[in-house]
């Protein structure tokens, strides 16, 4: 997996919001997503998915709960919290001011 | 913030069913991986494998998972808890061991704050009481506290800079008869007390009212303890009449006992006819001041300013204020003065006692931190942090200590109900107390097993199965640090006790054998001499009754003392500036045979002395002032002021009474010729305190308005007198003797633990030739030299503190040669004793078995 990028402390809890911000997903659902989103470039050890999911649930910003699939099969669904909208738009606007800065960096350099 | 802690709390106490969740979240999540590896063509075994690994474990995700909860480390000390829980069920006699040992230390010392606490620290149950201070007359250095006079009542009840409200009372209890209809008489200590003294202290009476400011004179207050025993806590008391010293006096109120002040007082009255000159003559110092300051005036600050009002009036009124000086002290430190470097003696013995429990518990534990390396070892291996081995440890140590502190509050509790004379009691701050030191003693003592453990290298010890040499080091400090503090408690104990020997063996003066005391009121239209006459043709016949005695003050009971200066026109012994004080006893005339005090020179009273100018004096006074001569027949001024001085003539001289406890200096004793004093001395020939019902009876038969009170022999007085001494002193000595018992035990210990630590080397020595003399040198030596170490520290720091125990000696040195050399041998002795047993068993070691020994 050396062809891909590591994330960055914190970007996982981000990219998770991200994902959530359309529509309720279960674990695993968020993991396809991220791949996508990702566009596979960013590895996302799913291993590393639930611990993230469930210090979000702590911190309040998703909300957990048990729903059937389209496939018929009880999944945990996590849906955004309105804290958590408003951290996602947070860290958005965060991460913006990172990488504009970072870009500039490297420009410069 | 809330929602954090609502997770964390359900993910506490729901853990089974998130638990289960996540089982379940997570064999879906395989699942689908599974179905997608299998839609990319792959066999349902490899799809499944490279599932489980896609996810990266499911154990480490698990655990990853139960961190990000935030319930790991609360779950972790509950593990530890479980985890100590059962160690110390699986070894049973070593938890008792330590919590024994650690209830003994804490509940000492918990026993000792509580009363330190109840007397000095918590502030007194009055309004505001740190603003509350009290002012003392001193005159010369042998009388440290004097009732103020009344020119200097006015003096400091006009400094309106310096408090906002100031109030007196009589601090000398005026006996009294107090007559109740169908009732015996009742012997009262009456007290006399301006009309805001309880509004000023912030003390509200538990029934009635307090005096108010124009008060009737004829009114009084009474005590919790009178209302109780004596009106049977009617509230019908209030209102009515009753006879004092044959005056009618109306109870308005009832003082509570929680807060009584002055403690004697039975009564309290307003200014009123009863009151002699107190509060108009300006030689009568009879006056207790009690002032409140103005806020934001320190007591200091204020002692300060009437320091200089008083220097100034010496300077304006040299004949009456000549000699005086003024003494300001917080009422509490007043009040508690007394026994505060008892207490503070005693605290600190029993925190010694506590640190020589710790150490014992630590050096315990790393014995056991040794027993039980291999495990530890183990657990580093297979992964456990360094950090979470110390916190388990700790929980464990911190375990026993609580388990100690429950035992200790117990010891306390116990301690306490075996009557020590306090009304100290185990309330929410002593117990806050006993907690944080049990946790701080659980720390202290858990701390440096724990950290020993993580040094040892577990690669070797788990080859070895032993840590050689571990806590070797520690333990010997830990031993001699507990040897120098028991020295340092036996040597305090010690001189205490040589101390109290002493005491006990000085003769008071008297003769207390088979001698009674009573206190008998008359009333005052009863004529003394006539009463005392009759009282004495009653009494005499009675069978075992050798002499019969008046007298205004008993020996050895240092608040009933009447003062009064003197001069001797023309002696050079004597400055006109100062003049000396004396004693005034008054006595009738066989009050020397009955108490058998010797007379030296001249003669006793007799009857026809009764009223004329004639005296005797003690030793003592003779000596001082006529050194060179018998003073029998001497004249000098007995009553200084006014224009006629009062003159009296010396007639005998006796022998030196202790009229201040046993160990006071003597005094210049002026005995009067009287029938008046209020104290029946009574003379018999077996066990005095048997005659007492008999005598009251009598006394009853004689003249039913006698009130009796203070039935006491001479012996109880002056087992009292010396109270505060033997409790102290049995305190420290009990201390001293468990101190030492735990230091014993500790370097027992060290000794055995060090014996098997160098079995095999031992062996080997053995096996190489040494002889069984050798060994034993060879464990003693490292004994002995714990031993020397531990003595030479203790009596070097007894040496440094030793000013500490100045105030509590009598007749022996605080550096007494006999009990610095005493102490340290025998606790040597008693360390060889110790050392010896374990290094008997070293050589008997079995060189063969010792060198197969694992």
């Amino acid at each position: 997996m050396s062809e891909f990028l590591n994330l960055p402390q914190g970007t996982l809890d981000l990219l998770i919001l991200k994902a959530l911000a359309v529509e309720a997903l279960h674990g695993w659902a968020i993991s396809e997503r991220l791949q996508q989103i990702s566009r596979q470039t960013l590895s996302v050890q799913q291993g590393s998915l639930y611990p993230a999911l469930h210090r979000l649930e702590r911190r309040g910003w998703v909300k957990a709960y048990w729903d059937v699939t389209e496939n018929n099969r009880r999944a945990k669904y996590y849906r955004l919290t309105r804290a958590g909208t408003k951290q996602l738009n947070k860290e958005v606007a965060d991460w913006r001011r990172l990488t504009a800065a970072v870009g500039y960096v490297l420009d410069i350099g | 913030m809330w929602s954090d802690l609502l997770y964390r709390l359900r993910a506490l106490f729901r853990r089974q069913k998130l638990e289960s969740d996540l089982d379940e979240e997570l064999s879906f999540h395989i699942k689908c991986q599974e179905e997608k590896n299998r839609k990319a063509g792959m066999s349902s075994e490899v799809a499944h494998r490279l599932a489980l690994q896609a996810l990266g474990g499911t154990e480490q995700t698990r655990e990853a998972c139960r961190d990000a909860r935030g319930t790991r480390w609360l779950e972790e000390f509950l593990q530890d808890c479980r985890y100590s829980a059962r160690t110390m069920g699986n070894n049973k006699a070593f938890a008792g061991l330590v919590a024994f040992v650690l209830a003994i230390g804490l509940g000492v010392v918990t026993a000792v704050f509580s009363i330190v606490h109840a007397v000095i620290i918590e502030p007194l149950p009055f309004r505001d009481s740190t603003q509350l201070l009290t002012v003392w007359d001193t005159y010369l250095p042998q009388y440290a506290k004097v009732g103020v006079s009344p020119v200097e009542l006015q003096l400091w009840q006009a400094q309106r800079a310096l408090f906002q409200e100031t109030a007196w009372y009589r601090y000398v209890p005026l006996d009294g008869n107090l007559l109740m209809p169908g009732a015996e008489p009742v012997a009262v200590h009456a007290d006399f007390i301006s009309a805001n003294f309880f509004s000023m202290l912030g003390m509200p009476p538990i029934a009635g009212r307090w005096l108010g400011s124009k008060e009737d004179p004829q009114s009084m207050l009474i005590s919790e303890h009178l209302w109780r025993t004596r009106f049977a806590g009617d509230p019908n008391a209030l209102g009515k009449t009753f006879r004092f010293n044959e005056e009618p006096f109306t109870v308005v109120g009832v003082m509570s006992s929680a807060a009584q002040f002055p403690e004697w007082a039975d009564l309290w009255l307003p200014q009123g006819p009863l009151q002699r000159d107190e509060l108009t003559n300006p030689v009568r110092h009879a006056l207790g001041f009690v002032a409140r300051l103005r806020p934001g005036m320190t007591k200091e600050r204020a002692a300060a300013q009437l320091m200089e009002i008083s220097r100034k009036l010496a300077g304006e009124h040299p004949k009456t204020s000549a000699g005086w000086g003024i003494r300001v002290n917080g009422l509490q430190e007043d009040l508690t003065g007394d026994v505060r470097p008892a207490l503070v003696l005693l605290l600190s013995a029993a925190s010694f006692l506590l640190l020589i429990a710790c150490a014992n518990i630590a050096s315990l534990l790393f014995s056991r931190a040794s027993g039980r390396a291999k495990e530890m070892a183990i657990r580093v291996a297979v992964g456990a942090s360094s950090l979470r081995i110390v916190r388990q440890l700790l929980t464990e140590s911190l375990a026993l200590a609580l388990l100690g502190g429950v035992l200790g509050w117990i010891v306390a509790k116990v301690g306490l109900m075996a009557g020590l004379p306090t009304r100290a009691h185990l309330d929410t701050t002593v117990i806050l107390f006993l907690f944080s030191i049990s946790v701080a003693a659980g720390i202290f003592f858990g701390l440096a097993p724990a950290l020993q453990t993580l040094r040892s290298d577990p690669q070797s010890v788990i080859k070895s199965g032993t840590v050689t040499g571990g806590g070797m080091v520690a333990r010997s400090v830990l031993i001699i640090f507990e040897l120098s503090l028991t020295v340092m408690l036996v040597m305090g104990a010690g001189i205490l006790a040589a101390s109290f020997v002493r005491l006990m063996q000085v003769n008071p003066g008297f003769n207390a054998n088979g001698v009674l005391t009573m206190r008998v009121v008359a009333p005052p239209s009863r004529k003394p001499g006539e009463l005392f006459h009759r009282i004495q043709e009653k009494l005499m016949p009675l069978p075992g009754v050798q002499g019969i005695a008046a007298t205004n003050a008993l020996p050895l009971v240092a608040d009933r003392a009447s003062t009064s200066r003197f001069n001797v026109p023309g002696s050079p012994l004597i400055s006109p500036d100062a003049l000396p004080a004396a004693q005034v006893r008054l006595a009738s005339p066989n009050y020397f045979s009955a108490m058998q005090i010797p007379v030296r020179t001249g003669r006793i009273f007799s009857e026809q002395d009764l009223n004329q100018p004639v005296c005797i004096i003690n030793e003592t006074m003779a000596h001082r002032f006529w050194p060179h001569r018998d003073p029998v027949g001497i004249k000098f001024i007995n009553g200084p002021w006014g224009p006629n001085p009062n003159w009296a003539t010396i007639v005998g001289v006796v022998g030196d009474v202790k009229q201040f406890g046993l160990d006071a200096e003597p005094s210049f004793d002026i005995y009067y010729p009287s029938l008046a004093g209020q104290y029946l001395v009574v003379k018999s020939a077996g066990d005095p305190l048997a005659l007492g019902a008999v005598l009251e009876r009598t006394l009853h038969s004689i003249d039913p308005e006698l009130a009796i009170g203070d039935s006491r022999s001479m012996g109880q007085i002056a087992a009292e007198s010396a109270r505060t001494r033997r409790w102290t002193l049995g305190l420290l000595a009990a201390f001293a003797s468990v101190a030492l018992l735990l230091a014993l035990v500790g370097i027992y210990g060290v000794i055995s633990w060090s014996v098997t630590q160098r079995r095999k080397e031992v062996g080997i020595r053995m096996a190489l030739g040494a002889q069984r003399g050798q060994v034993l040198a060879l464990v003693l030596r490292y004994g002995l030299k714990l031993t020397l170490l531990g003595l030479g520290l203790g009596i070097l720091a007894s040496f440094a503190l030793r000013h500490t125990l100045a105030s509590f000696v009598y007749g022996v040195s605080a550096e007494d040669p006999m009990i610095y050399a005493c102490v340290p041998v025998f606790l040597f002795a008693a360390a060889l004793l110790a050392c010896y047993v374990p290094a008997r068993r070293a050589s008997g070691i079995d060189p063969v078995i010792s060198l197969r020994y694992e």
